[in-house]
């Protein structure tokens, strides 16, 4: 906190006045002649006079306050040394072409070294980045060794994160607020780009006396083309489980004005590799599917990146994802009471190919042991529940905590619907031409690799022979239908399970659909419908917080494990910011984990504050100037290096207004003396009226 | 006699025997202890003046005759009664009580009553015109004490209000009063002095005997405050804020430029002029009078 802020403290004379006012004596007086008499103007003489007393006053505080803040008049006259804090905005739009074709950062970073060399000996100065990025090596705090800094330029890269204005600002605020020099200034290069800067104020420092915040604008130059960002990398919407393949969705936002003609590049961490050309529509979004698989269980990472657009720092991105070992379908019953279905869940029977595992066990031997994480779904015929009621009761719990169960017609034996279950069978309908299903729920996840790529279920050419229709329910939604509406296949969410409940045997008996490719996607997405807990990997966007640390002072590391370089080691609590795309395998303590970063991608918006008002920036006192070259700057800054300290002249100020507040006040006794000692020197003197204030009734 | 809030036995007793005199002849109805403008026949020797047929010839002074062989009359003054009036101030700034025992109204009462009584008892008349801008009661002259009745019990209900204007009072006043009688003004004589003068001057033109009695409290004159004050005129209400040490020698000296223009143009006037503080008794102030 500086003096300035107690300026307010200067009407503290008026207030006193006022106040006072209504403390004064009132007398009645037979008349008030003789007064004016002695004064025709007393009222607005004491009045002025009044009012010329409280602005001494006033003006004699409001100086004290302006001296103790230590003002400095950067126009002419005097010098002093200078504490200079350079902030280089080295967000991934400083990576974008200034007006003479180098990057915005190359330019501010030549800045910053043209005024490192220019600085006087006397003068301190600190460069600061608004991303943090561990291998700038920006030395910390003030350096007066000058080539530490005009070697900057070769070791800030471009980064492809966002930055934090507010935070580096504190940070330049809190370092500036330690020197003693009379003279202090916060330069900023940046290109002022609008996700960035003009976004709400937040909570702003209070800028240290002296100090001035510049902000040069580095002017950008138009993009040459479309410009393509990874909007985000969406998993599959079910188990991953190791030993199979799956597909990551990825969104792509166009900000340009045309249609961009780009190429999506993925890979894996087995090296999966993909590339497929991608037009993605002007001021439009593309949702685009890339293949990973999961050879082992896990932690595994997935990378894209987009090529042949104009602007590269939004184009990377990756994502971290767990998976699990195989799992088993638990079937109630013998392999042949199934039809297709355990051929379908493992054309092996060992899980080779597709991750799952049939496992056949009577309904009344004991399956609660059998009904563990590792169970992916359990096939129950109508008329083969669990004998007893335990093992009906593990049946529902296993459903509610996350389990898939898949309920089928039998061939023999009397149907049965527990309570707990919410749809019943209706009526038996069989047809030798075989009756067409239609797919109902089509925005059921168990559609998903079935989709084309307009999004809609291709699932062409289905019949049923024989079906059991199923009632419908509001908790049971329908995957398949007669054509008259009658569901055959529906699902219902239990807890955190699903109900999967069929009219139709899986066989060739009752229906087409083992024939059919589809078969298998659709047996395989009732198994792993469902999303394992912690099968969501880490991520940050570049430039973001990492995650917190229980204990900052254990040793903690970073490794790339894909993109960007990024080797370090230190305490958690000094963990850096990680500026670009990539796979980090971070260790804190006992603690290791793979963090997926990618790029900011707004980063590549091509619109700039052109005003001279910064809305981040609101509250504080800048002035923003277009950056010409170094030599302007130059020029600039050594004009404005020449100050001149107000202390003195402000203190002298204060005690100016001080005795001439004095001699005003007491200019009345003063005069009364004088004519007395004349009365009594007999010496006519001409008679000072004094002043008095009067109101009007 | 009965007794009355500003005429109390005690003061009624003092001015008995008091005699208030004039310089100047009186127009009066009866005889009394004044001279008269006209020549009658009282013992006071006037002058000579030749015999003129038609004369009475017992007014030829013979022993003149004897000296001059000349036919001389000789004339005396006429003694008459007078008619007495007291224009009393009412205006607000009566009201002011400071360092005094009572308020200048309360002072200005007892003269008022003693001056009337002292008017009775040398059996001159009496009369009393309370006035503020303008004439507000006005009482005619009595020449009893019974006849005073009225008058004095009128004093007491006295509340004194409103802005004073005395010349403009006493143009009005002197309407009503008939020429050559005794005005005694009792009034606080705030107003500019030159145009007090005039009105009194109006008086001295038409003959009048002029008592001024300025009343005035001591606190007026010495101005007994201190610190800052706020004083509101009593009878415009306007307001004003004084630091009463700076500006207190300028006032006294305000004050008794006043005091000494009013004395001097009431000389001019042959007007006799007292100034009356409240603290002093009425009794000294009206038997100082009666000595002349």
């Amino acid at each position: 906190m500086t003096f300035i802020w107690l300026l307010p403290l200067a009407l503290l004379p008026v207030v006193f006045h006022l106040f006072m006012r209504v403390r004064k004596r009132v007398v009645l007086f037979p008349s008030l002649m003789f007064f004016l008499q002695v004064d025709p103007k007393l009222s607005a003489r004491k009045r002025i006079r009044e009012w010329l007393v409280l602005l001494l006053r006033s003006l004699a505080i409001a100086f004290l306050l302006l001296a103790l803040s230590r003002p400095v008049w950067l126009a002419t006259g005097g010098s002093g040394s200078a504490a200079q804090v350079v902030l280089v905005d080295n967000s991934g739009s400083m990576s974008g072409a200034a007006a003479d074709g180098r990057t915005k950062l190359a330019v501010a970073l030549d800045a910053v070294s043209a005024m490192a060399g220019d600085r006087k000996e006397s003068d301190t100065m600190a460069v600061m980045l608004t991303v943090d990025d561990p291998s700038a090596a920006v030395p910390e705090g003030f350096v007066s060794n000058r080539e530490a800094l005009r070697s900057l330029p070769g070791r800030v890269k471009e980064t492809q994160a966002s930055g934090a204005p507010g935070r580096t600002l504190e940070q330049a605020v809190s370092l500036l607020s330690r020197t003693s020099s009379p003279r202090r200034e916060i330069h900023l290069f940046t290109d002022l780009q609008e996700v960035e800067w003009g976004g709400a104020a937040h909570e702003q420092p209070h800028l240290p006396a002296n100090t001035r915040l510049l902000i040069h604008r580095i002017a950008s130059k138009p993009l040459n083309g479309p410009n393509v960002a990874v909007a985000g990398i969406a998993m599959p919407n079910k188990r991953l489980i190791a030993g199979r393949r799956y597909l990551a969705a990825v969104t792509l936002n166009n900000t340009s004005k045309e249609e961009a003609k780009i190429r999506l590049d993925s890979t894996d961490q087995n090296g999966l590799t993909s590339s497929q050309p991608v037009n993605v529509p002007a001021h439009g979004t593309r949702e685009v599917t890339v293949p990973f698989e999961t050879r082992n269980p896990g932690t595994g990472w997935i990378g894209v990146e987009i090529g042949r657009d104009a602007f590269r720092q939004d184009n990377q991105a990756f994502v971290t994802f767990a998976c699990q070992p195989k799992k088993k379908v638990l079937f109630l019953g013998t392999a042949k009471e199934f039809g297709n279905l355990p051929l379908a869940v493992s054309p092996t029977g060992d899980g080779l190919l597709t991750g799952l595992v049939p496992v056949f066990k009577g309904a009344d031997a004991g399956i609660t042991a059998d009904l563990q994480d590792d169970c992916a779904m359990v096939v129950v015929r109508w008329s083969g529940w669990p004998g007893d009621k335990d093992a009906e009761d593990a049946l529902r719990s296993y459903v509610e905590k996350g389990g898939n169960l898949l309920v089928v017609p039998a061939d023999s034996g009397t149907p049965r619907v527990p309570a707990w279950i919410p749809v019943s069978l209706r009526q038996t309908v069989t047809s030798a031409a075989g009756l067409p299903l239609v797919v109902t729920g089509r925005k059921e996840s168990v559609w998903d690799d079935l989709r084309g790529s307009s999004g809609d279920v291709v699932l062409r050419q289905l019949r049923a022979f024989q079906a059991q229709t199923l009632s419908a329910s509001t908790n049971a939604v329908a995957l398949l239908s007669l054509e008259n509406g009658s569901p055959v296949l529906s699902v219902a969410t239990m807890g955190a399970g699903r109900v999967f409940l069929s009219g139709i045997g899986f066989d060739v008996i009752s229906t087409t659909l083992p024939v059919k490719g589809s078969f298998l996607a659709l047996v395989h997405g009732m198994a792993l419908a469902g999303v394992d807990a912690g099968a969501k990997g880490r991520g940050i966007m570049a430039g973001g917080r990492l995650p917190a640390r229980e204990d900052p002072d254990a040793a903690a590391s970073i490794r790339t494990v894909a993109g960007a370089v990024v080797e370090w080691k230190g305490k958690a609590g000094e963990m850096p910011g990680l500026p670009r795309s990539g796979v980090y395998e971070m260790e804190a303590g006992t603690e290791a984990f793979l963090l997926a970063v990618r790029s900011a991608d707004l980063e590549g918006r091509e619109a700039f504050i052109g005003s001279a008002t910064v809305p981040v920036l609101a509250g504080l006192t800048y002035t923003v100037d277009d950056y010409q070259d170094a030599e302007s700057l130059l020029r600039t800054l050594r004009r404005s290096r020449t100050g001149f300290d107000l202390y003195l002249p402000f203190l002298l100020l204060a005690l100016l207004a001080a005795l001439l507040e004095g001699w005003l006040i007491n200019s009345g006794a003063v005069h009364a003396h004088g004519r007395k000692l004349a009365d009594r020197l007999a010496v006519k003197i001409p008679f000072r009226r004094k002043d008095m204030g009067v109101v009007d009734a | 006699m009965p007794s009355y809030k500003y005429l109390p036995a005690r003061l009624a007793e003092t001015l008995k025997g008091a005699e208030l005199t004039v310089r100047r002849p009186v127009h009066g109805a009866q005889v009394g202890r004044h001279r008269s403008p006209h020549h009658g026949s009282s013992v006071e020797f006037a002058e000579y003046r030749a015999y003129s047929p038609g004369d009475p010839t017992s007014l030829i002074d013979w022993p003149v005759y004897a000296r001059t062989d000349r036919y001389m009359i000789r004339q005396f003054y006429e003694e008459t009664n007078m008619r007495g009036y007291v224009l009393l101030d009412v205006s607000g700034s009566l009201g002011f009580r400071g360092d005094g025992p009572m308020s200048k109204m309360d002072c200005a009462s007892y003269l008022a009553a003693g001056m009337l009584y002292t008017l009775v008892s040398q059996r001159d008349l009496a009369g009393l015109i309370t006035f503020d801008a303008k004439m507000r009661d006005v009482f005619k002259p009595a020449g009893s004490a019974e006849g005073l009745r009225p008058l004095l019990l009128h004093l007491e209900g006295i509340e004194p209000e409103g802005e004073g204007d005395i010349e403009a009072a006493i143009h009005q006043a002197a309407d009503v009063m008939r020429k050559k009688s005794l005005v005694v003004l009792i009034s606080d004589l705030l107003q500019d002095a030159d145009r007090i003068l005039r009105g009194i001057r109006h008086l001295y033109h038409d003959g009048h005997n002029i008592v001024v009695l300025h009343v005035v409290d001591r606190a007026e004159r010495t101005l007994s405050l201190g610190g800052v004050a706020e004083l509101r005129d009593l009878e415009t209400k306007s307001k004003l804020v004084i630091e009463v040490d700076e500006i207190r020698d300028a006032y006294e000296r305000a004050v008794r430029h006043h005091l000494e223009k009013i004395r001097v143009g009431c000389n001019e006037c042959l007007a006799v002029y007292r100034l009356v503080d409240t603290a002093d008794p009425a009794e000294t102030v009206l038997g100082g009078l009666s000595r002349g």
